[in-house]
């Protein structure tokens, strides 16, 4: 490196560069003290790469780099797992970049850096994503060849002729990704995927992820409101309701403790408490990661896709936490019938000693006036059909949080709608229970995908009440819809003042940025459920379609095997058959196919003789070749020796000539008879 | 005093290549690599006869793409498996560019260039890269010599320090490649048919070069130092023998003849055409390496002397001349002595 030319050092800089791109992405996740640090040492590299200075003494790059890895310790209380190991990985890769001066060296930092890019893909998947890591990825395996050809240029001595060009080395990558391209799609459909993971570091799943939970506190769902993340996607083939009315149902909460509610335990039913009505819809749900059990749905799924259970209280949820953006297929009844056990039942029923006295004095007086459950059920919802105000910003409540509430600030949100009115409902001695999940959706025309963000989290009651035939069930009651109807018509925009609304969700109202919004989403929509959610369901099912038999795990693994043995052996027989040779002009190659027939026939070419001699010679023993062989010499010596190297075209016709003599030749009786 | 050494003709501080410990001459490695005892040139490049393996850089990039895959098992990460498989791919390309930069590669010729026990010899070599590529990340090394990229133009020098007199084989040559991206390593194994005549190490110091013997008109006395002052006047004419100084061939006499007879030189009187012997057995009794030292230390002063001379040893002579060709002559009989024609000991 000291004896290196200003030029030859600006060039190899270039190395630098990789690095820098596979640490874009990441500087928006990672910590900014360890974005700067990332910055300042790549920086510091680069001056002195280009300045030609000598890099810093070990000693300082071990301290550094114990350095690093003590702030990430302190800042995240681990090393370990993806949360604290992938910051770690990035900042050590930054330290050693100090160190990296060799050309092995710089291979292996080149090599790290595809690894940097890799780890990417724990925060995001998305289609710009991937196409940019993967576009750094070829850039960086050309940084590595063109590291390799500079270093034979220093053995060059500088020679300028030799210079290696950038281009041609980013070429040379491009060509090396797209021959192992046939590879890595194979690979891509056949290995065999897994549903769950393998290990588990403990804080990878505190990774905080909007959703809801199986707690509901006031102000849960304010929070999960401001949040314009997208919790799935629905499409419903076939018949298509009408979204707006649709009350996707989660969580089912019981257990009031006087301030927070809790989900049943998510535990087989004694005894199937449901019944389908009428028409199933065909639901495809597209599920991002909540780190939860709990599956979102219209209405009653059966039969119950693979993985998935439904537990007492109608929870539809998945045997393992959803931890990836997962797919379901299924049939979903919205009408259905929904019984309760008896212990369901006094669970409904119970309300907690002491708090709220206001409220249950109402609920009493409620009772005196109504007999019929289903009277008061109404009557409870026209109380707050008026004098209650829809907001997301309710004054904060204290321990008697319902009598706060109804009494005092008349301002809330669902969740308070909710809550009161099951309360009330308990507290007059109709069983009754708060359902959370979320309500409407947005259509996009593009792909007729139901798009359902966090923003449309919702919290309703179910109350036990008779039919008209004094058949008791779970009928859903929203007294959010009371106080403010636009809430369910219109959504959150429709029902909240503009001025309240999140930025986030502020709805954009020119239509081509509307259109391009439902564009861009219809595409990653299409990304997710074709390429993210490709999973081992999928796998089968493409396995089920072309080859029936091998549509199992083993089956998956043997082909996979297969394929990566045959995708590497017809990479090695394109490259074979590319392998340069020394080109053989046509002419020639037409002659040697006449010496080889002549040969056959007992006139091998003696060494050292010349063509025509040659000729002459065969002419003398087979009278009967000489016109067809002499020709063919004419011919022959005219493209090989022919003084004007003519155009083309007549290169063409003579080539032609030759080609017509040789096969005259070849189709002659008396040298077919041999 | 020639120390004899008892290694083979090699130079210990050239063993740093690695390869060399490889047991080339156990019959099963012979087999492995495909290596035939002598191979005339030019040697062609099969796709049989190309190894490859990866390079230390190339196994972690392996392990890393091992830790990417188990990464996109654990966290589900359909993108991470796209990204590994394309690097594998990728990977795969490299492992086959790398070894396409070999194939059907020829190793044309090599020339060895003698020299002095001690002091390097030069093995030149040829490499013929097909179609219009320039050779480019091509190396050769030998297991006593030291890698040398093979040039521009195909041209490649490998050098080796010769410790003893006598003749040195080229050992099997390795014509290797890392290209392009440095993740493996092609290489393939060839064993060319090369012998250089090492030279005896000159001694430093030496008795004075012997008195010419058998001279016509003067005694042994008025030889020494007599060549200049005798210069001038013409003696006659004798046939040249190659090796003998131009100065002095009769150059009118040539051009006035027309058959092929060899030129005649201009004898003159005083002339040492009693000839200078350079005699086995006018050394003094040393160990014959010894002798051979003196013996070459006397042909590089006589050289310099500018006087023809002739070399005697027990089984060889080399008849009187002059000039690089009869020294090279002269110097590769002492490297023969003690060793049969053929070159093998």
């Amino acid at each position: 490196m000291t004896m290196t030319t200003p030029r030859l050092r600006h060039a190899e800089a270039l190395w630098l560069a990789p690095p820098l791109a596979m640490l874009l992405p990441h500087l928006a996740t990672l910590p900014v003290w360890l974005s700067a640090a990332c910055l300042a040492l790549w920086g510091a590299r680069l001056g002195l790469a280009l300045s030609g200075r000598a890099l810093p003494a070990r000693l300082w790059r071990a301290v550094l780099a114990v350095a690093a890895t003590g702030a990430v310790w302190l800042q995240f209380g681990t090393l370990f797992g993806q949360r604290a190991g992938v910051p770690l990985f990035i900042l050590l890769l930054f330290v050693k970049l100090l160190e990296s001066a060799s050309l092995a060296e710089r291979r292996l930092l080149l090599i790290l850096t595809q690894f940097m890019g890799m780890s990417y893909f724990l925060s995001a998947q998305s289609l710009p994503v991937t196409l940019y890591l993967l576009a750094v990825s070829v850039g960086t395996v050309a940084a590595m060849a063109y590291m390799e050809r500079l270093a034979e240029q220093e053995a060059h001595a500088g020679d300028a002729r030799v210079w290696p060009d950038p281009r041609a080395s980013l070429q040379l990558a491009a060509g090396l990704f797209a021959a192992g391209l046939p590879f890595a799609l194979l690979l891509f459909l056949l290995f065999p995927r897994l549903d769950g993971p393998l290990w588990q570091w403990p804080h990878d799943t505190q990774a905080a992820r909007t959703g809801l939970t199986d707690r509901l506190q006031p102000g849960d769902i304010a929070n999960l409101i401001q949040s314009p993340e997208i919790a799935f996607r629905a499409r419903f083939v076939g018949a298509q309701p009408n979204v707006n009315t649709l009350y996707w149902r989660g969580p089912v909460l019981s257990a009031f403790d006087g301030r927070a509610w809790t989900a049943m335990v998510l535990k087989p039913a004694a005894q199937p408490g449901w019944r389908s009505v009428g028409e199933a819809l065909d639901l495809q749900l597209t599920l991002e990661p909540h780190q939860q059990q709990w599956l979102f749905s219209p209405g009653l799924p059966q039969p119950l896709p693979e993985g998935t259970a439904l537990a007492a209280g109608m929870q539809w949820h998945a045997r393992e936490p959803v931890r990836q953006r997962k797919r379901y297929d299924a049939h979903v009844y919205p009408g259905y019938v929904l019984y309760a056990t008896g212990a369901e039942l006094a669970a409904a029923r119970h309300v907690p000693e002491g708090v709220n006295p206001q409220a249950r004095a109402l609920a009493l007086q409620w009772r005196a006036r109504f007999p019929d459950d289903r009277a008061l059920a109404a009557a409870g919802l026209t109380h707050f059909s008026a004098g209650f105000t829809y907001t997301l910003h309710p004054p904060r409540l204290g321990v008697h949080s319902v009598d706060d509430f109804l009494f005092g600030a008349r301002r809330g949100f669902c969740e308070h709608f909710a809550t009161s009115y099951v309360f009330l409902m308990r507290a007059a001695g109709i069983p009754a229970r708060v359902v959370t999940g979320y309500q409407g959706g947005e259509i996009n025309p593009l792909d007729g995908h139901v798009v359902v963000r966090q923003s449309d989290a919702h919290a309703w009651a179910e109350v036990w009440l008779p039919d008209a035939r004094g058949e008791a069930r779970w009928v859903r009651v929203d007294p959010t819809a009371s106080v403010s109807p636009s809430r369910i018509e219109r959504g959150l925009e429709g029902a909240l003042p503009a001025a309240e609304l999140p930025p986030a969700l502020v709805r954009l109202s020119l239509p081509w940025l509307q259109d391009m919004r439902h564009g861009w989403e219809a595409l990653n929509n299409g990304w997710n459920q074709w390429v993210l959610g490709y999973g081992q369901s999928q796998q089968l099912a493409l396995l089920a379609a072309f080859l029936p038999d091998w549509a199992n795990l083993r089956g998956l693994a043997a082909l996979s095997i297969a394929a990566g043995l045959l995708g590497g052996i017809l990479l090695a027989v394109a490259l074979w058959r590319m392998s340069p040779r020394e080109p053989i002009e046509p002419a020639v190659r037409l002659w040697q196919r006449v010496l080889r027939k002549l040969a056959r026939l007992g006139y091998p070419i003696l060494p050292g003789e010349a063509p025509a001699g040659y000729i002459d010679r065969v002419s003398a023993g087979q009278p009967a070749w000489r016109e067809l062989l002499q020709r063919t010499l004419e011919v022959y010596l005219v493209l090989r020796y022919g003084a004007e190297k003519s155009a083309k075209t007549e290169d063409a016709a003579t080539l032609q000539a030759l080609q017509d003599a040789v096969r005259q030749f070849e189709s002659h009786p008396s040298t077919r008879r041999h | 005093m020639g120390a004899r050494q008892r290694r083979d003709s090699v130079n210990p501080a050239r063993r740093a290549t690695g390869w060399a410990f490889l047991p080339l001459r156990n019959g099963f490695m012979r087999r492995l690599f495909r290596l035939r005892p002598l191979e005339p040139l030019p040697y062609r490049v099969s796709p049989r006869r190309i190894y490859i393996l990866p390079t230390r850089q190339g196994m972690v990039f392996g392990l890393l793409l091992m830790g990417m895959l188990l990464g996109a098992v654990n966290y589900g990460l359909s993108m991470g498996f796209l990204f590994t498989f394309m690097l594998a791919g990728m990977l795969l390309g490299a492992l086959l560019a790398t070894w396409r930069t070999l194939i059907n590669l020829e190793v044309l010729r090599v020339d060895g260039t003698p020299g002095f026990a001690g002091e390097p010899v030069y093995f030149r070599f040829k490499v013929l890269q097909p179609g219009t590529r320039p050779a480019s990340g091509l190396w050769l090394d030998a297991p006593e010599t030291a890698p040398a990229r093979v040039g521009l133009n195909g041209e490649v020098t490998l050098s080796l320090v010769a410790t003893r007199r006598g003749p040195l084989k080229l050992g099997p040559c390795r014509l290797y490649t890392e290209a392009p991206l440095g993740l493996f390593r092609a290489w393939t194994i060839f064993a060319p048919d090369c012998t250089v005549w090492v030279w005896p190490r000159p001694t430093r110091q030496s008795p004075p070069l012997p008195a010419p013997a058998g001279g016509r008109e003067s005694t042994h006395d008025a030889q020494r130092g007599g060549t200049q002052q005798g210069s001038e006047d013409f003696d006659g004419l004798k046939d040249y023998s190659p090796g003998e100084s131009l100065a002095r061939v009769a150059w009118k006499s040539l051009a006035r003849r027309d058959d092929d007879t060899p030129p005649q030189l201009k004898r003159f009187i005083g002339d040492p055409a009693g000839e200078l012997w350079l005699d086995w057995a006018a050394t003094p009794q040393l160990d014959q390496e010894a002798r051979l030292s003196l013996l070459a230390r006397w042909v590089l002063m006589a050289e310099q002397g500018q006087q023809p001379y002739a070399l005697r040893l027990p089984a060889e002579r080399v008849a009187s001349g002059h000039g690089p060709q009869h020294r090279v002559r002269c110097l590769n009989a002492l490297a023969r002595h003690g060793y049969r024609a053929g070159g093998m000991p």
